[in-house]
Order: C-alpha cells, then sequence, then structure tokens
C-alpha cells in the first residue's frame, strides 16, 4: 500500500480532499506534452548506393574511402555529433547499432570520421569524408557497422515536467544511422546454430527464449517454426516466426511468445525449425516452466521488488505534520491577536 | 516563360564587401539547398465544352521533372486521370470541381495529355513543371479550401522541409480573368466559356506554416475552390525520424500494480529519392531504466504492444509493411543495452512521410519506492539490412 502516491494518506477536509482526487486523477493520466521542435539530423551517402547504404569491399590492410553527407532537416539550427558503432543482432533478431559507450571492434573501429561533429542552419548539409581502414587479419565475410548522427547533448529535448515527487517523466533521444557493411573477399558461409531454450520472463507475456546464433560470415534472414510438447506429449504451442537480418558471429535469446493457453508450470520439450539461405537446421530442447517463472510473468512483482523506502514515506510525513502545527501555530498567533485588549 | 524561381538570385552591382561576403558564403563548406526551379507551363481549355480537355505538355520537359496539372470542369462529375498521372486531391464545390495531379516527366512524354470529362462539359486546365523537385514524395502538404462567392482564399499549409515550392491553385465556377497574390508568380490562368483555373507559385524557405494567399476573379460572384501544394526539394530528400513527444505519468500504487500507458508519436520521413529510393528502412528502441538516481525500478517492466502508422503527406504514400511482432520488450538497463527493432518498412514500401507511434506499456510494480523516475528512450532510425 505504499505506493507512489503514499504521502498523501493524511486526513483532509472534504474540500481538499476532492481536489486532491481531481488532481491525482489528472495526474495519473499519461501525456505527450511537446517540446519545441529542434534540429533534425540525418545521413545519406554522397553518391548515391543501390542500397541506401555503404557497401565496400575491403582486402585486409586496404583502405577504402567515403563520404557521408549530414543534413540538417530540422527547423532550426543545431549541432550534432558523428561516431561509428558496431553492429550486432536484436534479441528480436535484425540488425541494430551498438550505443556509443560500447567498445569498437569491427567496423565501427575501422571507420574514421574526418569530423567528430557538425553544425548546420536548416536546411543545410555538409559533406564529411571518412576512410575505412581493414586490419590485416581480418576474416573473410560480411562485418557490419554503422555512423551515428546524435544531436548534441545541449541541444536535446527536455522531459516534460510532470509532478514531482510522483510521477514517471520518459526523455526521448533520436538518432540517425547509416550502415556501412565491408566484405572481405574470401570464403563465405552461412550457418547458424541452436543452443536452447528457456523461459522468458518479461511481465504479462509469456514466451520462450529460443537460443539462437549466426556462426556464419555473413548476414543471414531465414523463418523458424518452434512446437511445444508437454512431458505427456500434448502439443502445447505451435509457432512460425521470422528471423530478420542476423549479423555474423552473433547469438540471441530470440523471444517466442505463448499464443493462447499459458504454459503450467511443468517439464516440457521444444523442437525449433529454422531456414535459411537454402539450408535447414532443426533441433531439440527439453525446458522447463517453474512455478516461480509463471508468477514473474502473471503474478504479484513482490518477489522481484526492492523493499520500500520508508524513509520517503516517513519524510514527507514528517513534511505535513511540521506544516499542519505551523499552520495551527500561526492560527493560534492569530486568535490569540485578535481576543488581546487593545 | 523562363522566369525561374531561382532567377532572383542574380546579384546585380553590389558593394565589394557585400560580393566577399557572399563569396565566402559560397566557399563555406555547409551547403544551402538547391531551389526548386520553374520549367515550363501550358494551358488548355474546351470553349463551351466537350468530352475531354487537351492540355500540350510544357515545353523544356525532361525526364525527372515534375508536372503538376490542374483541371477545373463545370459539373460535381469526376474527371479521368491520364496514364501516369498521379491526383493529387479532387473537390467540388456547387456545380464546380477542380483536380490537381502530378506526373514524374519519363524519357518519352506524349506532346499532349487528355482529361475524359464523361460528358460534355466546359473545363479549363493547365500544366507548370519544374525541375529540382523530389521525384520519389514530391508532394510535402496539401490543403484546400472552397466558397460560394468572392475572392478564394488559397489556406496556410504546413510544411515538412525546407526549400518547399508551395503552388496556390485556384479554380472558379465562371470565365473569368484572375489576378493571382502579389507575392506569387503566376504561372497559370486560362479560362473556359464557364470556368477559370489559376495556378501561381511562391517559395518555403524554411518548413512550417506557409502564409495564406488570395486569387482575386474579375467576376466575384461564383463558387471556387483552391488547394495549396507543397512541392519537396530533390536536395533535402533524405531518412529521418524526430519526434516532439515528453512522455510522462503518474501511478497510484494503492491498488496493486499498474500498467500504464505512454505513445511516442514520430515523424518518420524517407523521401530519398535515385537508386536509393524505396530501400526500406528500420526503427529501433532501447532504454534506460526507470530511476528517481538512487531507486531503479526492473528492466523488463517496458513493453511496446503496438505501433500504428499513419501518412502524413496528403496521403502521397506507400506504406511501409512492417514485420515486426508485438508484444515486443524494451530493452533496458543502468546504461541503455542493445536495442530491438521495434517497427520497419520492408523494400519498396514506407516511402513518404509517417506518423509512427509505439504504443510502450509499463507494468509498475505496486511496492516501489515513492520518488519522480526517468527513462530515456533512445530510437533510431537506419538504413541499413
Amino acid at each position: 500500500m505504499r505506493g507512489i502516491l503514499a504521502g498523501r494518506r493524511k486526513p483532509l477536509g472534504r474540500a481538499t480532499a476532492l481536489a486532491a482526487l481531481a488532481a491525482a486523477l489528472i495526474a495519473s493520466a499519461p501525456t505527450a506534452s511537446a517540446s519545441a521542435d529542434g534540429p533534425t539530423f540525418a545521413l545519406k551517402p554522397v553518391s548515391p548506393t543501390e542500397t541506401g547504404y555503404f557497401i565496400f569491399k575491403g582486402q585486409p590492410g586496404q583502405t577504402v574511402k567515403g563520404a557521408v553527407r549530414v543534413l540538417n532537416v530540422g527547423t532550426v539550427a543545431g549541432r550534432t555529433s558523428l561516431y561509428a558503432v558496431d553492429a550486432t543482432t536484436g534479441q528480436t533478431s535484425g540488425a541494430v547499432y551498438r550505443s556509443r559507450r560500447d567498445p569498437r571492434r569491427d567496423v565501427g573501429a575501422w571507420i574514421k570520421l574526418s569530423k567528430g561533429s557538425v553544425s548546420l542552419a536548416p536546411g543545410q548539409s555538409r559533406v564529411v569524408p571518412f576512410s575505412v581502414q581493414v586490419p590485416a587479419g581480418t576474416s573473410a565475410g560480411q562485418h557490419l557497422g554503422g555512423i551515428v548522427a546524435q544531436r548534441s547533448a545541449g541541444k536535446s529535448k527536455p522531459a516534460s515536467s510532470g509532478k514531482e515527487g510522483n510521477g514517471f517523466k520518459v526523455r526521448i533521444q533520436e538518432l540517425s544511422v547509416l550502415a556501412v557493411q565491408v566484405n572481405v573477399p574470401g570464403a563465405e558461409h552461412a550457418e547458424m546454430d541452436l543452443t536452447g531454450i528457456k523461459a522468458g520472463s518479461q511481465p504479462g507475456h509469456q514466451s520462450v527464449l529460443l537460443g539462437i546464433g549466426n556462426t556464419g560470415n555473413v548476414l543471414v534472414k531465414g523463418r523458424g517454426t518452434l512446437r511445444i510438447v508437454s512431458k505427456g506429449g500434448h502439443v502445447a504451442q505451435r509457432s512460425s516466426f521470422g528471423l530478420d537480418t542476423f549479423v555474423p558471429s552473433t547469438h540471441i535469446d530470440f523471444p517466442v511468445y505463448i499464443q493462447g493457453k499459458a504454459l503450467t508450470p511443468g517439464r516440457y520439450r521444444g523442437t525449433v525449425s529454422i531456414s535459411y539461405r537454402g539450408h535447414d537446421l532443426t533441433r531439440t530442447f527439453p525446458f522447463t516452466i517453474t512455478a516461480a517463472q509463471t508468477a514473474q510473468v502473471f503474478g504479484t512483482q513482490a518477489a522481484q521488488q526492492t523493499p520500500i523506502d520508508s524513509s520517503s514515506s516517513d519524510q514527507t510525513l514528517v513534511y505535513l505534520l511540521a506544516a499542519v502545527a505551523l499552520l495551527s501555530l500561526g492560527a493560534a498567533f492569530y486568535f490569540w491577536r485578535q481576543r488581546r485588549p487593545a | 516563360m523562363f522566369s525561374g524561381v531561382a532567377s532572383g538570385r542574380s546579384i546585380p552591382r553590389l558593394p565589394i564587401a557585400t560580393v566577399g561576403a557572399a563569396l565566402y558564403l559560397a566557399l563555406i563548406p555547409a551547403m544551402a539547398h538547391a531551389a526548386i526551379g520553374f520549367v515550363g507551363a501550358t494551358t488548355g481549355e474546351n470553349g463551351s465544352g466537350s468530352a475531354s480537355l487537351s492540355i500540350a505538355k510544357p515545353a523544356g520537359v525532361v525526364e525527372g521533372g515534375v508536372m503538376v496539372a490542374t483541371v477545373t470542369a463545370a459539373g460535381t462529375g469526376s474527371v479521368t486521370t491520364p496514364s501516369g498521372w498521379t491526383v493529387v486531391k479532387t473537390l467540388t464545390q456547387g456545380s464546380l470541381r477542380q483536380a490537381t495531379y502530378y506526373k514524374v516527366a519519363g524519357s518519352s512524354e506524349p506532346a499532349s495529355y487528355s482529361w475524359s470529362l464523361g460528358s460534355s462539359r466546359a473545363a479549363s486546365g493547365g500544366i507548370a513543371d519544374y525541375s529540382g523537385v523530389n521525384q520519389t514524395v514530391p508532394v510535402d502538404a496539401i490543403v484546400s479550401a472552397g466558397g460560394e462567392s468572392g475572392n478564394a482564399a488559397i489556406p496556410s499549409a504546413t510544411t515538412s522541409a525546407s526549400s518547399d515550392l508551395v503552388l496556390a491553385v485556384a479554380s472558379f465556377a465562371t470565365g473569368t480573368t484572375v489576378t493571382s497574390d502579389p507575392s506569387t508568380t503566376e504561372r497559370v490562368d486560362v479560362k473556359s466559356s464557364s470556368n477559370t483555373s489559376n495556378l501561381a507559385d511562391f517559395v518555403q524557405a524554411t518548413a512550417g506554416a506557409t502564409a495564406a494567399k488570395t486569387a482575386t476573379p474579375a467576376v466575384s460572384s461564383s463558387a471556387w475552390i483552391a488547394q495549396t501544394i507543397a512541392l519537396r526539394d530533390a536536395s533535402q530528400a533524405t531518412l529521418s525520424a524526430t519526434t516532439t513527444a515528453a512522455p510522462s505519468f503518474s501511478a497510484n500504487l494503492n491498488s496493486g500494480d499498474q500498467a500504464k500507458t505512454f505513445t511516442v508519436p514520430l515523424t518518420v520521413s524517407d523521401t530519398r529519392t535515385g537508386v536509393g529510393s524505396g530501400l526500406g528502412w528500420n526503427t529501433t528502441i532501447t532504454s534506460t531504466q526507470f530511476s528517481t538516481g538512487t531507486k531503479t525500478l526492473p528492466t523488463s517492466i517496458s513493453t511496446v504492444t503496438a505501433v500504428s502508422s499513419a501518412c502524413l503527406n496528403g496521403g502521397l504514400c506507400t506504406n511501409p509493411t512492417n514485420v515486426v511482432t508485438y508484444p515486443l520488450a524494451v530493452p533496458a538497463g543502468a546504461t541503455a543495452p542493445t536495442a530491438v527493432k521495434f517497427y520497419s518498412a520492408a523494400a519498396a514500401t514506407g516511402k513518404g512521410v509517417f506518423t509512427v507511434t509505439p504504443t510502450v506499456s509499463v507494468a509498475v510494480p505496486q511496492n516501489s519506492f515513492t520518488g519522480t523516475y526517468t527513462s530515456t528512450l533512445t530510437i533510431s532510425v537506419v538504413s541499413g539490412p
């Protein structure tokens, strides 16, 4: 019961209570207030490409050159940071791009941009040359990274002002990413791997996680199916799914959400089949759904909660009591002055 | 005829300092936009009426140019679109129909174009040809208005890109002469026995609301229809995403765990042209977990439950074909972990300007600490495999 509004539970007058209730109801409605328009940065190859992003062929030890155009398509002037990152595979498959803080070991480390930031007026653009230095000894295959434009921190849009002390605020950061794919000549092989099945833990949505990896050296896409059978032989789930771009040398726990009746605690066997680039791979894995996992998905989250911050609630109560005491003292002083003989 | 939009840039007899400054601006690496240029215009009318309206191809049309046509016909019956033309908007007011179209010129264009009117109807119209217009998504914005008499009030449109060329199109249900707004350049003014077509243009240098314009007919007692059509500058073609959203919400946790939702409307614009057009795009999402600075909520509480998409540029979009399925867990951590793809446009789809709106559900645990929690959502728009 000590929720976010717990500090309000002091006895109140009817009007005050109604006002507080109204305020609480208003405050509980999610909002998406707009802030002022800002600069919006976009990237595109200077020379048109058939893919819309860069694909270079680079021998180990070779340096190739490119140029990216940075545009401000927003309504006000601003500054953007430019940096390179590695790509990886997102948990739901599909190529995604690592953050600026992540170590760069592949294409992100090979790219040297001639500028780390650019300031542009609305409608302006600037060409930023860059080089891609493929290290000696780089393995053959497709390597993926990207160039990122990120609005400089000083210009980011502020989160809206929620009600202090009992609110949730979401700040949005926008990035523009232009992929850079480097194809290192040599034997290409497409190879995927299936490594296991385990229960997912997303609250409210029961899922199982399929261990899938790209152990080859090329980008692959594919499709798959999952069949789950209970210990008693009952088919508990049949699902099909798509696999978006899978980056070489990456592994994910791919979530498949359980449709229809939830899996009850118990032991199961799951058969996963995937098809990619003309290859088919099928594996069967045993897995267990525990009562704790089911509770985590569907039940209260008490088990994973941090303890109640009683000090915070107590502090609020102390402040309220102090305020009431001050008001009472003030009122007493006022009446004392009123009744005092002139 | 060739008093193009860009012609006003010539600089006659300026002081040396001004010329120096201009040279400096010309030499600095940041590039301003290249303007849309007017190439030529033609008009057509069918007198007191016939079953079709023919308009000649403007002189100077070359492959990749964008022609815009306006057709005004007596009566509210439909007008058949010629092959290769795309309807921008068709409207009726009283006993008048106005239709506008665009066409990206191919390598071979006929000498004229014909609009079938279905029956004998008086009609007038014109074609204006422009260079430098985005061929993939030519139209940035469209608005319209109508009235039963008086001047044509050409409404304000809100453009989303820099250096648009804005067309002020007016039709009147009487054969008359029309004076375009003095702040515009008239390209088409033609009348049949019972209606008139007028088209003028002006440059909107920065994105935002255009000024309303007025087209003044010599005879102002008839119905009128007006359209404002903003053409997108090809030099601004790109893939971008932006939002003005800053969601916030509160949760009363006295009644148990709370599922709160918020949305993040994004404007995703894919106006890339040439060989880079129609390649599709991806959007990805990651986040920092909700935190007061000292207390945090679990990392698994945010889920994208749905994503909607709506075309913004007057319905002239190729809608995205999205393969991402929902629900989709939003990654979260003390620092934002590896992102996941939350919406995508397959190749040959997602061309145009869209509002893409993910709905995010947050499962706020009951026994959370009191405080103000913040989270940063990082949303990327990606051109990549």
